[in-house]
């Protein structure tokens, strides 16, 4: 066989492209959920019949996949859009940024902590698109259960958005006069961590689609009142700030923590009755 | 998404559930390729859990294949080898060789184009040798790479390029003289 039969790849590919439509005439019968889960029952009784094969069921399989493990297979996976996204519109609000900020309590009307929530809320809904029926079929089945899945998805993203945010504060703070840095990270960190934390525990336990609903409504009402009340809580105090915001951010941190444990309480069966939710 | 590489070896480690996952991930492809190469949907069925009880074998032997997905399909392919080698198979062959490409009393009903095509298609592929038929198959409805279908087929990869350009060139020219050849038809009648 000699390679000069086609003259380039060029070629093979626009030949693939003009056939391609044609194959499509030919489509063959694709096997339902309950003819895969019929063939998955009797491939166990053969397993179940080999003398050499020994494996454990699911639920005891102590070797699961690490959290870590997800999260940097998630990482990869994230697609290339999201980065610039994040990149592109926390480099925006860095630089909508360029008066110095005179009271304490005004950092939180900076438009990182006004805006960046926004961010979290697009995260939220570009994840619950991702994770559409057939993900959910592969991955309900996976060793590792599926909210946490779509938890690492999430705090994936909330990286992303920690990491820009992080250069452009430490950018503000190099060329800004007068800019304290401490508060001002804590002026968009509290409220980043709260609402993700938020809509985590409405997707915990209300289920994706009621949970991205109420996390939104919830994401509302954050934005258009977070600085009144940091500014009501604080009054002129110093100290109150930063209680105020270290408590939101205790918050959002405890919120998280709370759903990362109770999606692992999570086991096969019960993974089912949420994905149906 | 979990790798096919992770989730045998999850399973080689004693997680069932792993090798459910994959069984969902592979169900429909194999089956549909194997429903293309024997045009017998039961015995498709058969040789589709043959294949995954041959790999459920190969991992617990502690043998993940390094390239999972190329490995599943030349199983299949290596099945079907065996079964059309097989006394049976020449028996059935016998009575039931290509029945749409030779049957003429039902081409007369069936006027959907669709059906058609999809019949010269079938009949197209078959008269391709069994090379260019399977990296067609293989390109088109399964959706591997080059370097993968070379895997499957045990070839190199400009081999293959070389045997796929052949097979389409031959494929589109049969195509359009099928065109032509009913517009001719449709003009006259």
């Amino acid at each position: 066989m000699n390679n000069d039969s086609y003259k380039c790849d060029n070629e093979l590919e626009e030949l693939e492209n003009e056939l391609e439509g044609v194959f499509k005439a030919y489509q063959v019968k694709k096997p339902s959920n309950e003819e895969t889960e019929f063939l998955i029952q009797r491939l166990q009784s053969v397993e179940e019949a080999m003398p050499d094969l020994d494996v454990a069921p699911f639920v005891n399989g102590g070797e699961r996949l690490t959290l870590i493990s997800h999260l940097w297979m998630q990482a990869k996976m994230t697609r290339w859009y999201m980065w610039l996204i994040s990149f592109l519109f926390i480099t925006m609000l860095t630089l909508m940024m360029k008066e110095p900020v005179n009271r304490l309590t005004d950092y939180s009307l900076n438009p990182l902590a006004q805006f960046l929530p926004l961010l979290v809320g697009a995260g939220v809904f570009y994840t619950i698109k991702t994770w559409n029926k057939e993900m959910r079929m592969v991955e309900m089945i996976t060793p590792f259960p599926p909210i946490l899945l779509l938890f690492s998805k999430l705090f994936v993203l909330l990286s992303i958005q920690l990491m820009f945010a992080l250069v452009g504060s430490i950018y503000l703070w190099l060329t800004l006069e007068h800019l304290m840095f401490i508060p001002f990270i804590l002026s968009w960190l509290a409220p980043l961590f709260f609402i993700t934390g938020a809509f985590v525990v409405f997707v915990a336990w209300l289920g994706t689609f009621k949970g991205v609903i109420m996390g939104g409504a919830f994401l509302m009402l954050l934005m258009t009142n977070f600085h009144s009340l940091i500014s009501m809580a604080a009054g002129q105090s110093e100290t109150n700030y930063y209680s105020a915001l270290l408590i939101v951010l205790g918050c959002g941190v405890m919120m998280l923590a709370g759903s990362y444990l109770k999606g692992k309480q999570y086991d096969n069966t019960d993974v089912r009755a949420y994905n149906r939710s | 998404m979990v790798s096919d590489d992770q989730l045998l070896l999850s399973y080689k480690e004693g997680n069932a559930g792993a090798f459910e996952a994959f069984v969902h991930r592979y169900h429909g492809p194999l089956l549909g390729f194997l429903i293309r190469k024997l045009k017998d949907v039961a015995k498709a069925e058969d040789m589709t859990q043959e294949t995954f009880i041959k790999l459920m074998r190969q991992v617990k032997k502690g043998e993940i294949p390094s390239q999972v997905k190329p490995w599943v399909y030349r199983v299949a392919l290596n099945l079907c080898r065996d079964h059309w080698r097989s006394a049976g198979y020449r028996s059935e062959f016998c009575k039931e060789e290509m029945p749409d490409a030779v049957s003429q009393d039902t081409s007369v009903v069936e006027i959907y184009e669709k059906q058609e095509t999809r019949k010269h298609i079938i009949a197209q592929l078959d008269y391709l040798s069994d090379v260019r038929k399977n990296i067609i198959i293989l390109r088109f409805y399964q959706d591997l790479k080059l370097k993968e279908i070379a895997e499957v087929m045990d070839l190199p990869v400009n081999t293959v390029k070389t045997h796929l350009y052949k097979g389409l060139k031959e494929l589109k020219k049969s195509f359009a003289q099928e065109k032509g050849g009913s517009e001719h038809e449709q003009r006259f009648l």
